[in-house]
């Protein structure tokens, strides 16, 4: 019985060792910076604030991922935040009386035509993912201008009922986070429990062999853009709720930071493969990083780079772990032969 | 046989991209031409080279990139990194010869890193770490500079923005210059053979005996290269460097490259045909500007045409395949 | 209900430029394991994915328990439960093997969500009842190949197959993983499941089938019943011609060594293999797939790397990193799939013949493409290649002509060692012949060649000598006079003592 849970424990960790190296960073990291920083990292204020500061970033990530999965990459997450905070804000301007759950409903309808749009430029068009993303991306950051007019849509614009989203708490627990929860509970169950989670990956790992054995592709990618267009678009709300303001530039460049999460969570970029416990942690380590630099006083204008250098580090890791996996894998089978 | 006969219809149609190419660039022109009596004033025409030659500059390098099947999005942010670092060294008193050189070095060394990636890491894919790197780069940038911008380099080189050589713009003819060069390169010689090779069936390619490896880091590096030089121009048009040049100017140069007839999927494209697409999408945003249309606008329009013209190779495989599922759907019921 | 659960008539099936099945006839009965025979590119595979769904048939009608189908997918024909396990196994590498064994028929709970827990169980009862422990937990990417087809097998229970295709199972596997699927074979056979086992192995076939089917150059040649069948009539069948017409091949007086390989070792792949060739020799190299022979001569030319051992030219000793190297000494490598490895189809036959000897029409005015043209005329005309004019599409051309355009590639190159790895495959009859006069030609002028091929009649017939392989180890070289197809086969299943002396 003990043997047996003992090789249980050593399947788990093998199996998931990813998520086992991530657990054992952000803990290491967040240690050392407590003792640099002689306990200013581990308050609850702080903690408190990283969290709704990595909720939005979670959230974006669980979708990405799904996209990241089904072989394709999407660059327009951060242009259909932006896009969706801002019309909701417009909504909010004008009316002052809306209900903040429509509010809600605005964010995810404009995320979902957004979504609707990329899926179709991907999937159907069959364009290039960077290439057609990269193309929607400017073109919703365009469509922001065509909305606003080039305005701003202001704290004193926002009614206080909104503006307690990013404040107020529930059990204790911020009301962002409890968003990012839902999400990551919606994204683990939908991802690794019902059939169209497991075809999203069946599509990225072999998209011949889907198709053969009557997988509608085409529709399972697109179906990924949506949730990816439709999470983002709420995130974008939370978006213009936290930070008290709705303008053109709204979550520039954001998408650069969700892929770099995804990528520390262990997706493969290739598609086929990935965990939602991965890209938590990933999102999570991430949003510690960018925690932990200004306390330990590393300037602001540092951060790109250790971003870039974090997302190229992590790929070159996982292809060497994967190499080395391989060349196990040919030990052993050297093994074999030699022992026939 | 009936099928063939109808592939070759279909192919006479849409196989030629220049003829395509070349209806797209009279039709912008014409419009632009009915819109406003400004657009073929000479003066005006080539005082706006400046405004969007600098990214014809970079535009061969990407095209040989996606000869061989590969993307790269960092090009920008190489333009910023090797700007950044010869504005300091300018600063630190580095003549503007050694200036130059350092500029061209950092965007030569910066493409060779993507390309080193690439080929020490057969796993990853030119997506990723171009993504990676254009982050790096810019990072680095910001690194070095923070939001401090800096005049003195630039204002050296400012001539290269105004002056003229026989009446034409100093980067009209660094184009035509380049054009030439690239036309050698990529349709004459054998390294230009070997590029195609390698983006129709890379696995052939290496079978017959091409240094696929070696080519592809020097098509990064020259990628780099044409990036830093395109610095040049823009540093002296925007008359200072600082990190947050030259953002998002890799899609219009993608943009300009597929336009063109180059594809992300590889073995296409001809300078030719590029060199109308550096042109047409060049005079959309000449025009543009004179009819008074905003930058943001302006976006939406590249992105469109991005999307357009990316679609059109397949719309012929989208149209079969909605063909073949009605017909299934059908043959169901 | 009829008599046979599976029946195709008359089936056609067209790619561009070839046709893979001709008016072909297939009867499987309830219960039984039949054995699908034939050489390389006789159509067998093809047959398989037409019963699958895969491919749609051009022409013809397929009947399961006598009810006409049309399959769109392999969905379809799962439905019908018919069940397949390919060659190269096509599977989802990165998920587990539950979830490979389930895929397309998911167990919900209640909530409609995905039973994890049940199908693990139900996975893991599955394993076992096929005698495997495999961890249905695992990654499909981390088992061996051997594992990796009975997690296929499972697959094929667990959607409750009545017909399960076999495809070349044994090819990659060993004597061991070998009775360990004959036993599961028979296992599926006596729960009533009909079977269809393609091998190339005559001792599968003899160890297992009931019946057997012969096709050959896309047609159908016959069915036997086992016990009836002998091993003439069954070569007598797949090969079907005069061999002496067909091969060409003339005495040479033998030159030095050109090509000299000791103790050739890559981890996983081959080890210790040693072999030379002479000027003027055909040197045979066959053995079951998988036995690791291309591995050793991509080795030799530098298009893979090698742990250990040395490669002698001309009596020097070279290591090469890139086949252009292996080109610079004259040493040429024709691959075995020459629509990856080799053509670039999109391209015309004259740009794919001059690909690797780009330099000589290299001038400072360009590459010169008049010079190119009359070349590629020369080798055109010279290999007989049917085309309208060297500037079609190499993709347009059939399998034949393709793989001359590969050898016109090679022989515009300046060279005088080759190796060719199965240049016969998938390839008519009439370009076959022509590829063998070729190859007698060139070895008349000196070329030494090294010819790897599956095909056991081409093997004794076009060689000087033959080395065969068994899984990565140069197991004999037999002389052309000794040489007989039971003695290759032997040596090639490494088991010749048994069976040699058994024979008689």
């Amino acid at each position: 019985m003990n043997t047996e849970k003992a090789g249980k424990l050593r399947h788990i960790l093998s199996n998931h060792s990813q998520e086992t190296a991530l657990i054992a960073i952000i803990l290491i990291v967040g240690l050392l910076v407590q003792i640099r920083t002689g306990g200013s990292f581990l308050t609850s204020s702080n903690l408190n604030e990283l969290m709704r500061e990595t909720s939005m970033l979670m959230m974006v990530s669980i979708g990405m991922m799904m996209v990241i999965v089904s072989g394709g990459i999407d660059l327009s997450v951060g242009s259909v935040m932006g896009l969706a905070g801002m019309i909701a804000a417009l909504v909010l301007r004008d009316h002052r009386e809306t209900p903040v759950f429509v509010l809600f409903l605005v964010a995810a309808g404009v995320g979902l035509i957004s979504g609707v749009l990329t899926g179709f430029v991907v999937a159907k068009l069959r364009i290039f993912p960077l290439i057609g993303t990269l193309g929607t991306c400017d073109i919703l950051r365009g469509v922001i201008y065509l909305f606003s007019k080039g305005e701003w849509v202001s704290q004193t614009d926002m009614t206080n009922e909104f503006l307690a989203i990013s404040t107020g708490s529930f059990l204790g627990i911020n009301y962002m986070v409890w968003f990012a929860i839902v999400t990551v509970i919606f994204g683990y169950i939908f991802m690794g429990h019902t059939r169209f989670g497991r075809r999203i990956y069946a599509v990225g790992n072999n998209e011949e062999n889907a198709k053969i054995s009557g997988i509608n592709t085409e529709k399972t990618k697109w179906f990924a853009y949506i949730i990816s267009g439709i999470i983002a678009g709420v995130a974008g709300l939370l978006w213009v709720c936290k930070y008290g303001c709705a303008q053109g530039t709204t979550a520039n460049g954001f998408e650069l930071n969700v892929i770099a999460a995804v990528v520390l969570g262990g997706v493969s970029i290739t598609g086929g493969s990935g965990s939602v416990i991965g890209v938590v942690l990933g999102a999570l380590l991430f949003g510690v990083l960018s925690n932990i630099l200004p306390l330990i006083q590393v300037s602001p204008f540092w951060q790109r780079a250790i971003r870039g250098a974090v997302i190229l580090l992590s790929v070159v890791i996982n292809a060497l772990v994967s190499r080395r996996a391989e060349r196990k894998a040919l030990e052993r089978r050297e093994q074999n032969e030699r022992s026939k | 046989m009936k099928e063939a006969s109808k592939k070759t219809a279909f192919g006479r149609l849409f196989g030629h991209w220049e003829t395509f190419l070349v209806i797209i660039f009279l039709a912008v022109n014409l419009f632009f031409i009915i819109q406003t009596p400004f657009y073929l004033n000479q003066n005006n025409l080539m005082n706006s080279m400046i405004n969007f030659m600098d990214k014809g500059l970079m535009v061969y390098g990407i095209m040989m990139v996606l000869i061989l099947g590969e993307i790269d999005i960092s090009i920008a942010s190489i333009i910023t990194l090797s700007g950044c670092v010869a504005g300091w060294a300018c600063e630190q008193g580095c003549p503007l010869a050694l200036c130059i050189i350092i500029a061209l070095a950092v965007g030569a060394l910066c493409g060779a890193f993507n390309g080193l990636l690439l080929v020490k890491f057969k796993e990853l894919n030119s997506t990723i770490v171009t993504l990676g790197s254009q982050i790096l780069f810019r990072g680095l940038a910001y690194m070095l500079l923070g939001d401090e911008s800096l005049k003195t380099y630039a204002k050296q080189l400012s001539g290269l923005a105004w002056d003229k050589i026989f009446g034409l713009p100093v980067i009209l003819v660094a184009f035509i210059v380049l054009s030439v060069i690239f036309y050698y390169v990529i349709h004459r010689t054998c390294f230009g053979r070997r590029l195609y090779a390698i983006g129709t069936n890379k696995t052939a390619s290496y079978f017959s005996g091409i240094y696929t490896d070696r080519i592809k880091l020097l098509v990064f590096t020259i990628s780099g290269l044409c990036a830093a030089f395109a610095g040049l121009f823009l540093a002296a048009k925007l008359a200072s460097v600082r990190a947050s040049i030259a953002t998002g100017f890799e899609m219009e140069v993608i943009a300009m490259a597929i336009l063109g007839g180059a594809s992300p999927s590889g073995g296409k494209g001809r300078v030719g045909g590029v060199i109308l697409g550096v042109f047409t999408i060049g005079l959309i945003r000449y025009g543009t500007g004179l009819i008074n249309v905003s930058a943001e606008t302006l976006k939406i329009i590249i992105g469109l045409l991005l999307i357009i013209v990316c679609a059109v190779p397949n719309l012929k495989q989208v149209l079969d395949d909605a063909k073949e599922a009605r017909r299934r759907n059908t043959g169901l019921l | 209900m009829s008599e046979y659960v599976l029946e195709l008539r008359d089936i056609t099936k067209r790619f561009p430029g070839v046709v893979a099945l001709n008016k072909v006839q297939f009867k499987l009965k309830k219960g039984e394991i039949h054995a699908l025979m034939g050489e390389n590119g006789a159509g067998k595979s093809t047959l398989i994915k037409t019963i699958t769904g895969v491919h749609k048939p051009d022409e013809g009608q397929i009947f399961v328990n006598g009810e006409e189908v049309f399959f769109q997918n392999t969905n379809d024909s799962a439905a019908k439960s018919i069940a397949a396990i390919y060659q190269h196994s096509t599977t989802y590498l990165h998920l587990s093997v539950t979830e490979n064994i389930f895929i397309g028929h998911e167990i919900r709970n209640k909530m409609g969500l995905l039973d994890w827990k049940e199908m693990h169980r139900i996975a893991r009862e599955l394993l076992q009842s096929l005698g495997s422990n495999i961890n249905p937990r695992t990654l499909m990417g981390n088992l061996s190949v051997a594992e990796q087809q009975v997690v296929e097998i499972s697959k094929a229970v667990s959607a409750n197959a009545q017909i399960v295709i076999m495809d070349e199972p044994t090819a990659a596997l060993s004597k061991r993983e070998c009775e360990e699927l004959y036993r599961i074979t028979e296992q599926l056979k006596k729960e009533g499941k009909s079977i269809i086992f393609i091998s190339h192995r005559l001792e599968d076939m003899y160890r297992l089938a009931d019946t057997v089917t012969v096709f050959r150059d896309a047609t159908y040649i016959g069915t036997w019943d086992i016990k009836e069948v002998t091993n003439e009539i069954l070569v007598q069948a797949m090969v079907g011609r005069e061999i002496k017409e067909l091969y060409p091949k003339t005495k040479v007086k033998l030159g030095e060594t050109a090509l000299e390989v000791k103790g050739l070792s890559r981890m996983g792949y081959f080890r210790d293999v040693t072999f030379s060739v002479r000027r003027g020799e055909i040197l045979g190299l066959t053995g079951l797939v998988g036995a690791g022979r291309s591995e050793v001569c991509q080795a030799v030319c530098g298009i893979t790397p090698y742990d250990a051992g040395e490669v002698y030219l001309n009596g020097k000793a070279v290591h090469f990193t890139h086949p252009a190297q292996a080109m610079k000494h004259k040493l040429g490598y024709l691959p075995e799939d020459r629509q990856i490895q080799a053509l670039l189809l999109p391209w015309e036959i004259y740009r794919n013949a001059t690909l690797a000897s780009l330099e000589k029409y290299s001038s400072p005015k360009g590459i010169d493409k008049k010079r190119e043209c009359e070349d590629s005329e020369k080798l055109a005309a010279r290999l007989s290649i049917k085309a309208k004019s060297i500037m079609e599409k190499a993709g347009s051309l059939s399998g034949g002509n393709q793989q001359k355009v590969v050898l016109a590639k090679l022989l515009n190159m300046d060279l005088d060692v080759l190796i060719l790895d199965e240049p016969t495959k998938g390839v008519d009859v009439g370009a076959k012949s022509q590829i063998y006069e070729i190859m007698t030609e060139l070895a008349e002028k000196g070329y030494a060649i090294v010819l790897i091929s599956s095909e056991m009649p081409e093997v004794l017939a076009m060689s000087d000598r033959i080395a065969i392989m068994h899984e990565g180890s140069l197991v004999k070289i037999l002389d052309r006079e000794e040489a007989t197809q039971e003695k290759m086969l032997a040596y090639a299943m490494n088991s010749a003592d048994e069976m040699l002396k058994g024979g008689e």
